[in-house]
């Protein structure tokens, strides 16, 4: 579902072309923020996420971006464009090494990108349980952490997903599947240690409040 | 909500699901009034005025301008054709033969068939100088006293030098 009205978005680009500075204002604010929440859940970076957002804007700016309206909506084809470059910087960082791991079994490039020499988590979040959660994204396989953060964080449909990330639904929903099993397994610690609670609350809630 | 893949995934138990929706939940809370830094909104709305004063002076430009430079173009070529001193077309460029024997003042005397000379392509129109005796060989008579005289002649000659028409000059 988008958090965006569509029409409202192509009128305000047509506006933006024609050099209306409140419309690329308006369209910046309308996006900004889920484009940098994105970017920033996809690479842990709030200067790498600040640097895609701007880029984006500016090639909308400069009309370099082919954004076809009859092929989505804006909102997705800007996921698309802040993933793709979140991925170009990957590439730059990262080594590229060919992996069979047993967990990655679906083919994309950004498959083998593995950390050579990983960094200490740098806290981002004040709020203790979404720091750890967003730590254990980071260590999600890229195609699996792209699938997780838009469908938990941004509430895009399978077919939206499928769309930014260029692979078919199949491959959306399993990978959902196996990302959010890989983040539960990485979670682990916490659920053990909160699992009887949550147990008791989910079989008599009742029994709980008492 | 859990998309699980029932042909490939063991399925998270109903206490993961929750407790892994309940951490997303607040990941989602946590990061929901996250928003790129201020700064990139000054700096983006700067590159949006300096592109389009870029493009407005461009499209002043074309708009005012271009046309001006067209037309001044346009009647600077026109006079340039009109002024500058035409070519003369040399002769033996010519490429009808046909129409160069009949132009002339004074007749040619066909050395080939005329459907030969007509069909000639390149035809070049050369000025030379031919020995009377040559005359003889076309059935003129020749005094033997200037026998060894030279003649002026034009010669219409094919493009790979074969004769095919000549004329003698006063």
């Amino acid at each position: 579902m988008p958090l965006t009205d569509p029409t409202e978005d192509l009128a305000l680009l047509t506006e933006m072309r024609r050099g209306n500075a409140a419309a690329f204002e308006a369209l910046y604010r309308r996006h900004q923020a889920p484009l940098y929440r994105f970017a920033l859940l996809r690479c842990g970076s709030p200067e790498t996420a600040a640097d895609v957002v701007q880029e984006i804007f500016l090639a909308l700016l400069a009309n370099t971006l082919k954004f076809d309206p009859t092929r989505g909506v804006l909102q997705g084809f800007l996921f698309g464009v802040a993933r793709n470059l979140v991925l170009k910087r990957e590439e730059a960082q990262y080594r590229f090494v060919s992996t069979s791991r047993a967990d990655d079994d679906d083919s994309e490039p950004d498959e083998g990108l593995v950390d050579p020499a990983p960094q200490p988590p740098q806290r981002l979040l004040a709020q203790q349980q979404a720091e750890t959660v967003r730590q254990a994204l980071q260590q999600l396989a890229p195609h699996y952490r792209d699938v997780v953060i838009l469908y938990e964080m941004h509430d895009l449909s399978y077919v939206e997903i499928a769309q930014v990330c260029n692979i078919d639904l199949g491959t959306v929903r399993s990978r959902l599947s196996r990302g959010r099993a890989k983040l539960a397994e990485l979670l682990q610690k916490d659920f053990a240690e909160e699992a009887p609670t949550a147990a008791i609350s989910h079989s008599s809630p009742l029994e709980a409040r008492l | 909500m859990s998309p699980t893949d029932p042909q490939t995934d063991t399925p998270l138990t109903p206490a993961q699901e929750a407790l892994l929706d309940a951490r997303l939940d607040a990941l989602r809370h946590a990061t929901e009034n996250l928003a790129a830094p201020p700064r990139l909104e000054a700096t983006l709305m700067a590159s949006f005025k300096t592109h389009h004063a870029k493009k407005r002076r461009h499209e002043f430009f074309t708009q005012w301008f271009a046309p001006g430079f067209a037309l001044a173009a346009s009647v600077g070529m026109s006079a340039w054709m009109v002024l500058a001193p035409m070519a003369r077309p040399a002769l033996d460029m010519t490429p009808d033969a046909m129409s160069l024997l009949a132009s002339a003042d004074t007749p040619f005397i066909a050395l080939q068939s005329l459907e030969q000379i007509a069909l000639e392509p390149q035809p070049r129109l050369i000025e030379t100088a031919v020995p009377r005796m040559w005359l003889a060989s076309y059935g003129v008579p020749v005094s033997p006293d200037v026998a060894g005289d030279s003649l002026r002649a034009e010669m219409l000659v094919s493009a790979n030098g074969q004769p095919l028409a000549m004329r003698f000059l006063p």
